[in-house]
C-alpha cells in the first residue's frame, strides 16, 4: 500500500480499534493475571494508558492457588503456576468490581470454571453487570488440574463453553486460546462455531524447570506456563494461521516487551495486542509501545493502526 | 514512588571475596522515602535476559546525601549481571516497595539475624537508636569470616550490644542464632518470674532462613513479644499484580487467607504467618 509519506507527517494517528461490539481508544491491552485488578501499576503507569485490562482470571469459588514456588525464570522467560488464585465470584462482584467500573479503560473480566456449568454461571452472573467491556473465557490455563486446559485442547469441549458463555450474556465474548495443541485452527473455528466474537492468544505454554542443585522441579506446581519474549515466534506464528482459518478479530500476545513486537503481532493479524510479562521488566512498555506504533505509522504513511492488521499476510 | 533510573555512586566487592558479597550504594529518589525493611526491584539488565528484575532489600538509609546502600551475594544469573554494573551507571528501580518493619515507640528491639539476613536489619537499628529505643543484635552465621565480611565491623560501630553464633565456633556460641538468643532470653524471663514486675516491651524483628524465622516467631508467641519477620518468595511484578509471590497467613479471626510478599510484606507478625503451609 504506497502512500505518500509527506502527507502523513505531522497528522494524528488513529488508535482506536473496534472488535466486534469491543471498542477500544487504542489496541494495547493488558494481559490478564499480570496486571492484577487494574490499580497496582497506578504509580508507574496510569491505566487510562491501556486500550483495555483483562483482570485476573475469575472462578465461582475463591481460590488460594498453587504452592510456591510459582514462578521459575527460564531463558528470556517466566514460567508461572499460580493456580488461578481469586478472590471468586460473589467477593470479585461485591468488593473489586465497583472500583473496576470506574477505570477510565475498558474492562475486560477473564473467567474460569471447572465444568461448563462454571463458565455459564460467571457468564450470567457478570453478564447482568454495568462497567464490564467483555467476557474473556479461559479455556487455556494450565496451572489447574481439571477444568481450564482441558476445555482448551479438545475442539468440542471448547466450542461447547464457548456456546454456553454465549447463551448467558450479550457482552462481547473473547475466547483465550492455548498453543499446547496440535493445530490451532481447528481450536479457532470451533470457538468460532460456539459463538465467539474475538480469539484471543496465545496463553502460556506447559514447561517446567528443574533446579539441578536440589534435583527436584522448581515449581511447586512442576509444571508451569511459559511467557516472556521466548514464546513470541510461536505466538506470531499462530496469530498467522488463526488469521488465515476464521473471521473474528484477534488480540495477539505472547512476549511484547516493545513497539517492534506489537507491530509484529498486528501484520501477522492481530487487530489489538496483549501486553504481559513485558510489565514485570518495564511497567512503561504500554506508554512506549503506544508512542512507537504512532511513529511506526507515520513513518509508513499509514493514518489508523488498523490498517496494518494481516499486512504481512499479502507478503508471504 | 515512580520508577527511578538511580545513579550507582559506588559499587564493590566487600569482605573476602569468596564470599561473593557486594555493596551497592545508589543516589536517587530512592532515599527520600525509604523506610528500613523496605525493598528495590532492580532491573539488572537492558536487555531481556534475565527478564525478571531482583528485589533486593536495603542496608542503610542516607537522606542527607540522598543515599541508599544495598548489600547482597552474587547467587545466579540475575546478581551475577547486576555484579557488573559500575559507578556512574544508572540503575533502573522499582521502589522502595513492601511495607517495612514498624518501630516501635519504646521498650527495647531486639534484632535476630540468620546470614545475610543481616542486610535489612543494619537501617532499623540505626532507625531504632535514633528512636531512642535500647537495640540487641543477635546474628548467626557460618563463621567469623562470614560476619567480618558481612559488616560485623559497621555493627560494632553501632555501640549495641552484639550476641553471635558462627556453625563453626570461630566467633562467639557454636550453632545457630537461638543459641544466644536463648542465652538473654532466659534471665529477662527469669527475673520476671522472680519480680512480678512487667518486662519493657520487647519488639523483635527477623530476617533469615525460614526454619529460623519460624523458632523465634514460636518462641516470641510463648513470651508475648511482639515479633516481626521479614519473608523471602520469588517475585515478578513487585507491586501485586502477578500474585507470584503469595504467602498463606492466618487472619485475626484464624481463617486461612493469602497475602503478598511484594505488598502487603515483605514484613508480617511472625503469629500470622503458616510456617507449615503449603511450601
Amino acid at each position: 500500500m504506497a502512500r505518500d509519506k509527506g502527507a502523513a507527517g505531522g497528522a494524528e494517528i488513529d488508535l482506536g480499534v473496534r472488535l466486534t461490539g469491543l471498542e477500544l481508544k487504542n489496541p494495547v491491552i493488558a494481559a490478564s493475571g499480570t496486571y492484577g485488578f487494574g490499580r497496582e501499576y497506578d504509580l508507574y503507569c496510569p491505566v487510562e494508558t491501556w486500550g483495555g485490562i483483562a483482570v485476573k482470571g475469575i472462578t465461582p469459588e475463591p481460590r488460594l492457588g498453587n504452592p510456591v514456588p510459582r514462578l521459575a525464570e527460564t531463558p528470556a522467560g517466566v514460567l508461572n503456576a499460580v493456580g488461578l488464585e481469586n478472590p471468586g465470584l460473589e467477593e470479585f462482584l461485591k468488593s473489586y468490581l465497583p472500583r473496576l467500573a470506574d477505570l477510565p479503560t475498558a474492562v475486560i473480566v477473564n473467567i474460569s470454571g471447572f465444568s461448563v456449568e462454571d463458565y455459564a454461571l460467571l457468564a450470567r452472573s457478570l453478564g447482568r453487570e454495568k462497567g464490564i467491556a467483555a467476557l474473556e473465557v479461559n479455556i487455556s490455563c494450565p496451572n489447574v488440574r481439571h477444568g481450564g486446559l482441558q476445555f482448551g485442547t479438545d475442539p468440542g469441549s471448547a466450542e461447547e463453553v464457548v456456546a454456553a458463555v454465549r447463551r448467558e450474556t450479550d457482552l462481547p465474548v473473547i475466547a483465550k486460546l492455548s498453543p499446547n495443541v496440535t493445530d490451532i485452527r481447528e481450536l479457532a473455528r470451533a470457538v468460532e462455531r460456539g459463538g465467539a466474537d474475538i480469539i484471543s492468544l496465545i496463553n502460556t505454554l506447559v514447561g517446567m524447570s528443574i533446579d539441578v542443585e536440589e534435583k527436584r522441579p522448581v515449581l511447586g506446581n512442576v509444571f508451569g506456563g511459559l511467557s516472556g519474549p521466548a514464546v513470541r515466534p510461536v505466538a506470531v506464528r499462530m496469530v498467522w494461521e488463526v488469521y488465515q482459518a476464521v473471521d473474528l478479530p484477534i488480540i495477539g500476545m505472547g512476549g511484547i516487551t516493545c513497539w517492534q513486537d506489537a507491530v509484529e503481532f498486528m501484520l501477522a493479524g492481530a487487530d489489538a495486542v496483549s501486553i504481559g510479562s513485558g510489565n514485570f521488566v518495564n511497567p512503561l512498555v504500554p506508554s512506549e509501545v503506544l508512542a512507537g506504533l504512532e511513529s511506526y505509522c507515520r513513518r509508513h504513511g499509514f493514518s489508523s493502526v488498523r490498517e496494518l492488521t494481516g499486512l504481512a499476510q499479502s507478503k508471504s | 514512588m515512580p520508577l527511578s533510573y538511580e545513579e550507582i555512586i559506588s559499587h564493590e566487592s566487600q569482605g573476602n571475596p569468596a564470599e561473593g558479597l557486594r555493596r551497592l550504594v545508589l543516589r536517587g529518589s530512592v532515599a527520600a522515602t525509604a523506610r528500613p525493611g523496605q525493598f528495590l526491584h532492580v532491573r539488572v539488565s537492558d536487555r531481556l535476559e534475565p527478564l525478571l528484575r531482583r528485589p533486593l532489600s536495603i542496608a542503610s538509609i542516607d537522606r542527607t546525601r540522598g543515599e541508599v546502600t544495598l548489600l547482597y551475594r552474587v547467587r545466579g544469573r540475575g546478581t551475577e549481571t547486576l555484579a557488573r554494573k559500575r559507578s556512574g551507571e544508572r540503575l533502573d528501580v522499582l521502589g522502595p516497595l513492601g511495607n517495612g518493619f514498624s518501630i516501635p515507640e519504646k521498650g527495647e528491639l531486639w534484632l535476630v539475624a540468620g546470614g545475610i539476613g543481616i542486610f535489612p536489619l543494619y537501617a532499623l537499628a540505626r532507625a531504632g537508636l535514633a528512636a531512642g529505643l535500647k537495640v540487641h543484635l543477635f546474628w548467626g552465621g557460618e563463621s567469623r569470616n562470614f560476619l567480618q565480611s558481612a559488616g560485623l565491623a559497621e555493627w560494632q560501630d553501632l555501640g549495641i550490644p552484639l550476641h553471635l553464633s558462627t556453625m563453626d565456633g570461630s566467633l562467639g556460641d557454636k550453632g545457630t542464632v537461638m543459641l544466644p538468643l536463648g542465652k538473654a532470653e532466659d534471665p529477662r524471663s527469669a527475673a520476671n518470674r522472680l519480680s512480678g514486675q512487667p518486662l519493657p516491651a520487647l519488639s523483635v524483628a527477623v530476617c533469615g532462613p525460614r526454619g529460623m524465622m519460624q523458632a523465634v516467631a514460636e518462641l516470641g508467641s510463648a513470651r508475648g513479644w511482639r515479633v516481626e519477620v521479614s519473608l523471602e518468595e520469588r517475585m515478578a511484578c513487585g507491586v501485586g499484580a502477578c500474585l507470584g509471590c503469595s504467602v498463606t497467613v492466618r487472619d485475626e479471626r484464624g481463617r486461612l487467607t493469602n497475602r503478598k510478599v511484594c505488598q502487603d510484606g515483605p514484613v508480617f507478625p511472625g503469629k500470622e504467618v503458616v510456617w507449615n503451609g503449603a511450601r
